[in-house]
């Protein structure tokens, strides 16, 4: 009879019915959880083949009735028993989150593949959860989404650790860590996974201008005055950010950030002699813009520049516009001090959620060398493992550098300093706003308001 | 049934969407809430992630006593007093440099004035992160008009508009005048067509210079909606956080209340965002203080409820 009653109560039984509906969607994983770690003993393959096609497209919105229960049945029963022999049926899916481009993701998978050859009850999916593979972790931690592995450089461990993503898995990998060439990264005292490749920044140059790779900073300073001849030419393309300038304060003995302490180290007076020999003696030969990326590297690329500093994922681009270049690490300006450029890992997290099968894969992929090989071959990655032939001299340059190399703060805190260290850099090295000590105080003072002191 | 179940769904709903959260973000400011450990993992969670994530603690007015008197104070009264500062600064801009283009874009001696109100009415229609973009451009150190002006102008060393944290504060200043002078331009034409003419030719008759026509005649007439305009972006200007956070936040996140309730939710090392709950709660307050005062001081509701 009455219209608008009858929408009234049409409408709060929607609401009710959608209410409903998202209650009992999300709950159901919580019962049938317990009650599907029964069958896998009985219908193994056929239960958990066609998650994986499920899984790869839909990886959270609709997961809650059909993905957690069938992705948690083969990896929640290998941590309580001792895994080592489960039946040779039981299928382990290993789920591994990454931002990789598509043609690394290609390469993993290839590499991936590989060990699936080998160990057939193991199966390996790449998710790919760029752009933004920060928030979509925390995300999944917040909703219990299971995942063993994930893919990023290792500054991210501290972060991850604190929100308890991470588990420690030193004494899992303890066998492996005499391969590595390079530090494993840690946060307080712990391993929370292995790294596979290495980036740094070496230098870059053209052999038409630079025959010969400089043995000391006094050869490279010589063939910077000699290029120095603006507007048509410049001494150097270096991009004057805390990343790429890092070498010189740690060569010099200075710091930014102690990860053992905790504490800045800007104002210690090796940071600033640091800072003083960089703008004293690489400043005045670096092109205009020195703050962007693409001039800098254009510079180089138009031959404006007889070097450049830069990283790994640069070669591309150098090898495309045509040049001929060599790689060689940035050179020591004498016996004690030694650019010591920041160096990030790349690396595999282990997930609170990590199966035993999925930490083997990781220890096998970082330390096979015929794995190695291909990253080299394919990527361009830099080895961190002992004992491998590289033949790629570009590989080999890096190679060299990274022995150099200051690795990156794994703490938390460590994220305003980078903020800290760019206003420095612009107050006092780009430009004279203030003098490098008045600069450097400022920044500890602005990091004490942030508290960090 | 009585008709006034029938407020019920909708009730409902406001109740979810809008006080729901406020409450619960009132609530988080008690609590040590950070990366740690929130948000917290569903009951149906793993048992692991719950272990590894254990709940927030209560911890009482701790987060507010940090604000006003702990680690926090300096940063947050630095923030409301040059929140403040923006506010006192930006809003006579805006006002005047609106109303005074909207009294020129009403005058009979200015030709082509709709196609001349509509490109001053861009400000306003552009996407944010567009403007922006725009005004980096504009303020470049190197190659910025501001700073190719100022060469000129015999300035060997003209400022950097990023870097310098006054600078880029003043920048600020200049951007919101620029983004928010189309919406008084467009109250005070509104206001102006309803004025009759009458008036102003009275007043030419006895004899009255155009500031004095300007004070006596125009000003009181549309007095009511501009003062409701200012108080509108007034409250636009307690906001301000948008531009500053795509300018240069590591700069400007101490000079606005929302920039560093923000920073210490995402930028801090460990993400308190108990914390930054208390801060935005705080700036709540202020801001609701300051438009209440604002709406009762210049009796803007006056005789809202009457008639």
């Amino acid at each position: 009879m009455n219209k608008n009653l009858l929408m009234g109560i049409l409408a709060v039984v929607i609401i009710i019915i959608a209410a409903v509906a998202y209650l009992t969607t999300q709950q159901p994983p919580a019962p049938t959880q317990t009650t599907t770690n029964q069958p896998p003993a009985t219908s193994t393959t056929p239960t958990s083949t066609p998650t994986p096609t499920q899984t790869t497209p839909t990886p959270l919105p609709t997961t809650p009735p059909t993905t957690p229960t069938p992705t948690t049945t083969p990896t929640t029963p290998s941590p309580t028993p001792t895994t080592t022999a489960p039946p040779p049926a039981q299928k382990v899916t290993i789920r591994i989150w990454h931002a990789l481009n598509p043609e690394e993701e290609a390469v993993f998978k290839e590499i991936a593949a590989l060990y699936t050859q080998s160990h057939p009850n193991v199966q390996v999916i790449f998710e790919n959860k760029a752009p933004d593979l920060q928030t979509a972790v925390l995300a999944a931690i917040s909703t219990g989404e299971k995942f063993d592995l994930f893919i990023w450089a290792h500054d991210w461990i501290g972060l991850m650790v604190e929100a308890g993503v991470l588990k420690p898995v030193d004494n899992d990998v303890a066998d492996v860590l005499p391969k590595f060439a390079v530090q494993i990264p840690q946060y307080k005292g712990h391993i929370y996974g292995l790294p596979f490749t290495a980036e740094t920044v070496a230098l870059i140059c053209n052999k038409k201008m630079v025959p010969e790779p400089p043995k000391t900073f006094a050869d490279l300073a010589k063939i910077m005055q000699q290029y120095n001849k603006p507007p048509q030419s410049y001494g150097i393309a270096y991009i004057v950010n805390p990343y790429f300038i890092s070498a010189w304060i740690h060569g010099a003995g200075g710091y930014y950030f102690d990860d053992k302490t905790e504490k800045q180290g800007l104002t210690d007076p090796r940071s600033i002699a640091g800072f003083e020999f960089f703008k004293k003696n690489v400043m005045p030969y670096v092109g205009p813009n020195p703050t962007d990326y693409n001039t800098q590297v254009s510079l180089f690329l138009s031959g404006q520049a007889p070097c450049m500093v830069n990283g790994p994922w640069s070669i591309g681009a150098v090898k495309k516009a045509g040049i001929d270049f060599f790689v060689a690490p940035l050179p020591p300006v004498n016996s004690s001090y030694v650019p010591k450029p920041y160096g990030g890992l790349k690396m595999f997290y282990v997930t609170i959620y990590a199966s035993k099968e999925a930490i083997d894969f990781m220890k096998w992929f970082t330390t096979d060398p015929e794995v190695a090989k291909i990253l080299v071959q394919k990527l361009g990655y830099v080895p961190v493992i002992k004992d491998i032939q590289i033949q790629d001299p570009v590989v080999q340059g890096f190679y060299e550098a990274i022995k150099n190399v200051y690795l990156m703060p794994v703490s938390p805190k460590m994220q305003p300093v980078w903020g800290a260290v760019d206003i420095v850099i612009q107050n006092a090295i780009v430009s004279d706003q203030k003098t490098i000590t008045q600069a450097v105080q400022d920044a500890a003072k602005d990091l004490c308001a942030r508290g960090l002191c | 049934m009585r008709p006034q179940l029938l407020i019920l769904p909708g009730l409902l709903l406001f109740l979810f969407f809008n006080l729901w959260p406020i409450v619960y973000s009132i609530y988080i400011s008690f609590t040590n809430a950070n990366i740690r450990n929130f948000p917290q993992p569903p009951p149906w969670a793993p048992e692991e992630l719950k272990q590894a994530r254990p709940p927030p603690d209560f911890v009482g007015l701790a987060n507010y006593a940090s604000i006003f008197t702990g680690p926090a104070s300096a940063g947050f009264w630095n923030a409301v007093l040059w929140t403040l500062v923006f506010v006192a600064v930006s809003v006579p801009a805006k006002v005047a440099l609106g109303t005074f283009v909207g009294l020129l874009m009403s005058s009979e001696k200015v030709l082509g004035k709709s196609v001349m109100r509509a490109f001053l009415i861009v400000p306003w229609a552009l996407p944010l992160i567009l403007s922006v973009v725009a005004w980096r451009y504009v303020f470049d150190p190197t190659y910025g008009v501001v700073n190719q002006m100022l060469y000129s102008l015999g300035v060997s060393k003209p400022p950097d508009w990023f870097v310098n944290k006054d600078y880029a504060y003043a920048a600020m200043v200049v951007i919101e005048a620029w983004l928010a002078y189309p919406f008084i331009m467009t109250v005070v034409i509104g206001a102006l067509v309803n004025v009759p003419r009458t008036a102003f030719e009275a007043a030419q008759i006895d004899g009255a210079g155009r500031w004095a026509v300007f004070t006596r005649i125009t000003l009181p007439l549309i007095k009511r909606p501009l003062i409701y305009a200012s108080v509108m972006t007034a409250a636009a200007s307690l906001q301000f956080f948008l531009v500053a956070f795509l300018w240069n936040f590591i700069q400007l996140y101490d000079r606005f209340m929302l920039a560093y309730g923000y920073y210490w939710a995402f930028g801090s090392p460990f993400r308190e965002y108990g914390l930054a709950a208390a801060v935005l709660s705080i700036s709540a307050l202020v801001i609701s203080v300051f438009m209440i005062l604002a709406i009762r001081l210049t009796g803007l509701m006056r005789g809202m409820y009457e008639s």
